[in-house]
């Protein structure tokens, strides 16, 4: 079976500092996958490189086959790719329906005259699309502050409408940015729950990014390791929890004084 | 529902109102007051464009003075009729704002305000320079009127129909704009750039849509000036100018398409009514300028939202 993202030989420098050195990881359809690793590794930059926000230094990435290499993050999202952030989740004047339907934007085919002109077939697209990011609203439990601006949100609802904002673009890979940073265990556990069941219901697959130990372990079937921009390990959480690079990485070797 | 309909019935007694005004009043100085303000509401609305994506431009008057000067240079050399001439300018300046666009929109915040006043100020030096073509300083006399139907528009109240049909073209225009799936993306950006981005909204090709569209509509306004008050300089669109525009545009209200129609309503005729207080006029301008954004952070086009909160004693979503 093919893999959905294809990461090869990766890198990306900043001037001198190697952020990202010769990483090569996939992600299968279906999968969650977990990106690991200590302050610093490269998780945030690898995330952004392959999402488009900047371009490798080198290296390929392929997504459902084709290069994504040097497309605009929005002509990646049109491919089938999207991502969240850590902080800015989302758009806070707005209304909670009005920002999923800015998230839904490249899912709604309507042409741009015809939308200014308000046609009936543009009407129609808008509707549907409307009644769609509803019934996400619905299944993300969302649905209560539909009319509210979403600056005004508890934190918490913020993180999981970032996820909404995404699943309106009708993602196969939904890439997780730290999704539970800031939040408490209680909102932490409930947010790796939602990442669970948006698993199953939306179909998507997931890649993740997270320094929370417990909701990487329990939720991945695979998890990559990074440090200091390159790739230490790979494998199942059993495999990376027993792996000993994995622990020095994290905790420093022994001789160290 | 209700403020929808509400919408319409405003805005169709305030057409009837226009309409009227000619018969309203026989004083060519009133109706040439109401002519500049229908001209500089439009450019305080097409401003608005450009700041609906978050963006704040600084040679907005440029970009009237790129047009006005092609508009009048091309009826007084190539004969070119003045409306196809004030339609062309703004299609041009438009399409030299989308070019420069590509480039400078790149930045974001103080930055792109800076180059676009750098912009203003180079097209001003090459206005004062290029005498050729421009006749410098002298600046263009004798421009051409209007012409509908072989009869000259030179007369205040003919052009006050002209202008009025123009205002009321791009007041439509720009508010079916903002309401489709552009406004969409131009609010997103305006709002969060990063997330509108990753929602699949190509930040950059709509930034450069809502600046050039902003600068051509500011373009065939400036031609429809120059052909109204029949002589250019380059004095006539300045940095004060494109000052005097965000001025409009902040004190009715940014975030409205009437709060720039409203800001140039009350702030083209003050310095007719200050007249007295030489001196003092543009401290009275600040003054406004500082109240408004104190006190009133939604400029005019606020005030009738805020009596009706108050009223009804509760709070309404904005």
């Amino acid at each position: 079976m093919s893999a959905l993202l294809e990461v090869e030989q990766l890198s990306r420098r900043f001037g001198g500092l190697n952020a990202l050195r010769n990483v090569t990881f996939s992600v299968k359809a279906g999968e969650i996958v977990g990106l690991i690793g200590p302050n610093g590794a490269g998780k945030t930059t690898c995330f952004n490189v392959v999402s488009g926000v900047l371009p490798p230094s080198d290296g390929s990435i392929r997504f459902k086959g084709r290069s994504i290499v040097g497309m605009k993050p929005s002509a990646v999202v049109a491919e089938g790719l999207v991502r969240t952030f850590q902080a800015t989740t989302v758009f806070p004047a707005a209304s909670v329906l009005e920002n999923v339907m800015r998230g839904a934007f490249a899912r709604t085919p309507v042409s741009l005259i015809g939308s200014v002109f308000n046609t009936r077939a543009a009407r129609d697209v808008l509707a549907a699309a409307r009644e769609r990011c509803e019934g996400l609203l619905d299944r993300l439990a969302l649905a209560r502050f539909r009319d509210q601006p979403a600056g005004e949100l508890p934190y918490g609802y913020q993180r999981r409408l970032g996820v909404a904002i995404a699943l309106a673009a009708e993602p196969q890979l939904l890439m997780l940015d730290e999704p539970v940073a800031g939040l408490n265990p209680e909102e932490s556990a409930e947010m790796g729950r939602l990442i669970e069941t948006v698993h199953e219901t939306e179909n998507v697959t997931v890649l993740l990014v997270e320094h929370h130990m417990r909701l990487v372990m329990g939720i991945c079937d695979r998890i990559v390791v990074l440090d200091h921009g390159e790739k230490i390990a790979e494998g199942l959480p059993a495999e990376i929890r027993a792996d000993r690079k994995v622990i020095e990485a994290y905790l420093g070797t022994e001789d160290v004084t | 529902m209700s403020r929808k309909t509400l919408g319409y019935a405003a805005a169709a007694a305030g057409l009837v109102l226009a309409i009227a005004v000619p018969q309203l009043t026989a004083n060519q100085f009133y109706l040439h007051l109401a002519n500049l303000a229908l001209l500089n509401a439009i450019f305080a609305m097409s401003l608005g464009l450009i700041a609906a994506v978050g963006q704040l431009s600084l040679g907005h008057a440029a970009f009237a003075a790129i047009g006005a000067y092609l508009s009048a240079l091309g009826a007084m050399q190539l004969k070119i009729p003045p409306i196809l001439g004030i339609v062309l300018a703004g299609l041009v300046t438009g399409l030299l704002a989308a070019a420069l666009g590509r480039v400078i929109l790149r930045l974001r915040g103080v930055y792109f305000v800076l180059v676009t006043f750098l912009v203003g100020q180079v097209c001003t030096l090459v206005a004062l320079n290029w005498e050729s073509v421009t006749r410098g300083a002298n600046g263009l006399v004798g421009i051409p009127p209007i012409r509908v139907f072989d009869q000259a528009l030179g007369s205040r109240a003919y052009f006050y129909y002209a202008a009025l049909t123009a205002f009321a073209t791009v007041f439509v225009f720009i508010w079916a704009l903002m309401r489709s799936q552009y406004g969409r993306a131009f609010r997103s950006i305006a709002e969060n750039i990063q997330l509108a981005e990753s929602s699949g909204i190509d930040t950059s090709r709509y930034q450069v849509i809502a600046f050039a569209l902003g600068s051509g509509i500011a373009g065939a306004a400036g031609a429809a000036m120059a052909h109204y008050i029949r002589y250019i300089s380059p004095d006539t669109f300045t940095f004060h100018d494109s000052v005097a525009y965000i001025t409009m545009l902040v004190v009715g209200g940014r975030q409205t398409l009437v709060g720039g129609v409203l800001g140039a309503a009350f702030l083209t005729p003050l310095p007719e009514l200050l007249r007295g207080l030489e001196g003092v006029q543009h401290i009275i301008y600040g003054a406004i300028l500082l109240g408004v954004l104190l006190f009133l952070p939604g400029g005019l086009a606020s005030i009738g939202k805020r009596v009706l909160r108050r009223k009804k004693g509760v709070e309404t979503p904005t």
